[in-house]
């Protein structure tokens, strides 16, 4: 059973985290290939938490590259009702989100603790400003979600 | 000879730096830990700025991995820096920081440089500051070359 991840915030309320959603196409992956370090952090990170890829699939490789890891996978075109459906049945949710493009948007909305990638595909603006924290790496942002620590500093105040 | 950095600014006044104030956790450090190649770019600067750390220190480490370097530390609530770089005299400070409670402290800084460590940056400060730098020992190093600092404030 996951057991989630609880984010302690001095003066105010801890974050508890159950589940993470992730972008797959220049978050995950660069041109359709997952990113150096990337399969086994997920590993890690999937048992104590949900882990769901919602993805355009640009490269229409999301499904067979993420085959074998312990994630869900959602194909879904940008701004359709599927889409829509399925952030808003994470929106009851405690999440966390990881994205780099202009389509995260919607999820980074919802989320509880949003966390925008600037990687080699660079990053949206727009996520920037709705995200709680930037990162420069899929790995060091993952890496935030083990190290929970290292998010409370950045996120004091 | 007088300490500080004059940065040249096409059609402005020239800000004149004299005090470097510096965050630790995530800034300066990576679970408490100083970053590698720091301690001889903070030994450098010292002879052009007075340094001083803010921190909340999170991970309780701040005064024992800066205690050979030439800075002062005040471990401080989150809310003080701020009133701290506003005693200095915030006209003559550049300021950096990664995290949320850098926010007010960064805004009132003549130049406020937000950092993109290892723990990440609060997205906040991204809108606040005047550089944002991907790198701690990059952001030092602009403070080294006050020309790369014109060539990025110029408007």
């Amino acid at each position: 059973m996951a057991e989630g991840l609880v984010i302690e915030r001095p003066g105010e309320k801890p974050l508890e985290i159950t589940d993470l959603v992730l972008d797959f196409t220049g978050t995950l992956a660069l041109e359709g290939k997952v990113l150096p370090g990337v399969a086994e952090r997920l590993k890690k990170l999937a048992e104590r938490m949900r882990i769901v890829v919602l993805t355009a699939d640009t490269f229409g490789t999301a499904r067979s590259v993420l085959k074998d890891l312990p994630v869900e996978v959602h194909v879904v075109e940008t701004g359709s009702d599927k889409e829509i459906d399925i952030v808003r049945s994470l929106g009851g949710r405690k999440f966390a989100a990881i994205g780099n493009g202009r389509n995260d948007v919607p999820m980074m909305n919802l989320a509880a603790l949003g966390i925008a990638v600037i990687g080699p595909e660079g990053c949206a603006p727009k996520l920037l400003a709705l995200a709680h924290v930037v990162t420069r790496d899929i790995t060091e942002a993952l890496d935030l979600l083990t190290n929970p620590l290292r998010l409370k500093a950045t996120l004091r105040g | 000879m007088a300490k500080g950095v004059t940065v040249e600014l096409p059609g402005k006044t020239p800000m004149r730096l004299t005090h470097l104030v510096l965050d630790f956790t995530g800034t300066l450090s990576l679970d408490g830990k100083l970053l590698p190649g720091l301690d001889v770019r903070l030994r450098s600067l010292a002879q052009r700025f007075c340094i001083t750390v803010l921190t909340a220190d999170t991970f309780g480490t701040a005064q024992s991995e800066l205690k050979d370097l030439p800075l002062v530390v005040h471990v401080v609530p989150d809310r003080e820096k701020a009133d701290i770089v506003e005693a200095m005299g915030a006209d003559h400070v550049v300021a950096l920081g990664n995290g949320r409670n850098d926010l007010l402290m960064l805004e009132k800084v003549r130049l406020g440089i937000a950092v993109m460590g290892p723990s990440g940056c609060a997205a906040e400060l991204i809108d606040a500051v005047d550089i944002v730098a991907r790198d701690v020992a990059e952001a030092l190093d602009l403070l080294d070359h006050p020309l790369r600092l014109t060539a990025a404030l110029r408007e």
